[in-house]
């Protein structure tokens, strides 16, 4: 009887695992007192790719130990910008262990593509907005709509996107960018950090078929993030179609 | 020598109003780009924190990494660098703004500026890397 229970149970996470192109790991986060906007996710069409500057080895808590101090001190930012976080290792290193991160939940706005960053509506993203759905407040308080969500028709980039992020620095060294690599030895991410961004981008678009653009940090304002990550988005759109997804 | 005596004097002028913190920061800043800028690579033990070292492959390859920058060819962004800086949670944690020297968007130059990771190590403040721009 035991046995059968341990292999029903192999075979029920067996099968769980199989669903799923990538495991997602969780964390728990500490959170600012502070305000922040919520969406209906069909309001996303894109996820945008990063890299967080840091080593390679930080930690998604790290990383929210450090946005939890962004923001001004009236308007502190309300946890980590990004929602999904990527740790992998370095060409020719062997950690950190390459794992996916749930940061910031998929239904709260994110802080990755810059405030300033704003972006066309399509019918969808229109209705929701006019249906009053893009709401923001603080935690027990009242949330309403914001009118600041909208520039001249556009609305902030961050509504319609999620930041993934790929923990490390993929630029080249400079006073603004200590941490960069030298420019003789430049650093690209592995195939297995494009295999894991595809299949997290794919098994997004299988929950959220809406989620159909990957983008990079600097298509949307001047940055030097995410460095070379850029140049493999071509890549990840292909792989992620060898995992039955379509993205532009 | 002297020069540089006067130049720390200004320094401490310009941010004595704001603390010890703000001295600090402002003195850390100023060493920084003595290292990235006039490569001054003595003072890396002085700016860079030990991690931050071990984790750049080490003092002689990051000292090599800042040899081979090119040389500042505009001296009139020199010398004293525009520091804007939060302290974490923890009274040993740091977000600190420096203003980039080649502005990435010169409409926006409110938003110019490298956001810095720095530890207290010893009781000093060190530059322990930097952290990717966002809103």
């Amino acid at each position: 009887m035991k046995l059968l229970i341990s292999s029903l149970l192999a075979l029920s996470s067996f099968s769980a695992f199989a669903q799923d192109l990538i495991q997602v790991e969780r964390v728990e986060y500490k959170r600012n007192d502070t305000s922040f906007c919520t969406r209906p996710v069909e309001m996303v069409d894109t996820i945008v790719l990063h890299h967080s500057e840091t080593p390679s080895t930080s930690t998604p808590e790290f990383i929210n130990q450090l946005h939890l101090v962004r923001g001004t001190p009236a308007d502190p930012w309300y946890m980590i910008g990004y929602s999904y976080v990527l740790n992998a290792p370095y060409p020719g290193e062997t950690g950190p262990r390459a794992r996916m991160t749930e940061g910031r939940p998929l239904e709260i706005v994110g802080a990755h593509a810059g405030s300033s960053a704003f972006v066309p509506m399509d019918e969808v993203q229109l209705r929701l907005w006019d249906e009053g759905k893009i709401v923001c407040g603080k935690e027990g308080g009242l949330f309403k709509v914001d009118p600041a969500q909208l520039r001249d028709g556009k609305i902030k980039a961050n509504v319609t996107s999620i930041g993934l992020v790929v923990v490390g620095n993929y630029a080249p060294f400079s006073r603004e960018n200590p941490n960069g690599y030298s420019p003789s030895n430049p650093r690209y991410p592995t195939a297995n950090t494009i295999d894991m961004l595809a299949r997290m981008s794919c098994q997004l678009q299988r929950k959220y078929p809406r989620m159909r653009y990957i983008k990079w940090h600097s298509y949307y304002h001047a940055t030097t993030c995410p460095g070379n990550i850029k140049d493999f988005i071509g890549k990840i759109r292909a792989k992620s179609k060898e995992y039955g997804c379509e993205f532009n | 020598m002297r020069v540089q005596l006067a130049l720390f004097g200004f320094v401490f002028t310009l941010t004595g109003a704001f603390g010890s913190t703000d001295r600090s920061m402002a003195e850390l800043f100023h060493k920084y780009d003595q290292v990235m800028l006039h490569k001054k690579v003595e003072l890396v033990d002085e700016v860079f924190s030990q991690k931050f070292l071990k984790e750049n492959g080490g003092k002689a390859e990051f000292v090599s990494k800042v040899k081979g920058l090119p040389p500042v060819t505009n001296k009139s962004l020199l010398p004293v660098p525009k520091v804007r800086w939060k302290k974490g949670e923890s009274d040993k944690l740091f977000l600190a703004r420096l203003r980039d020297l080649n502005p990435r968007n010169k409409a926006k130059k409110e938003q110019h500026g490298t956001e810095f990771i720095v530890v207290e190590e010893a009781g000093k403040l060190k530059v322990d890397g930097t952290l990717s721009d966002g809103e």
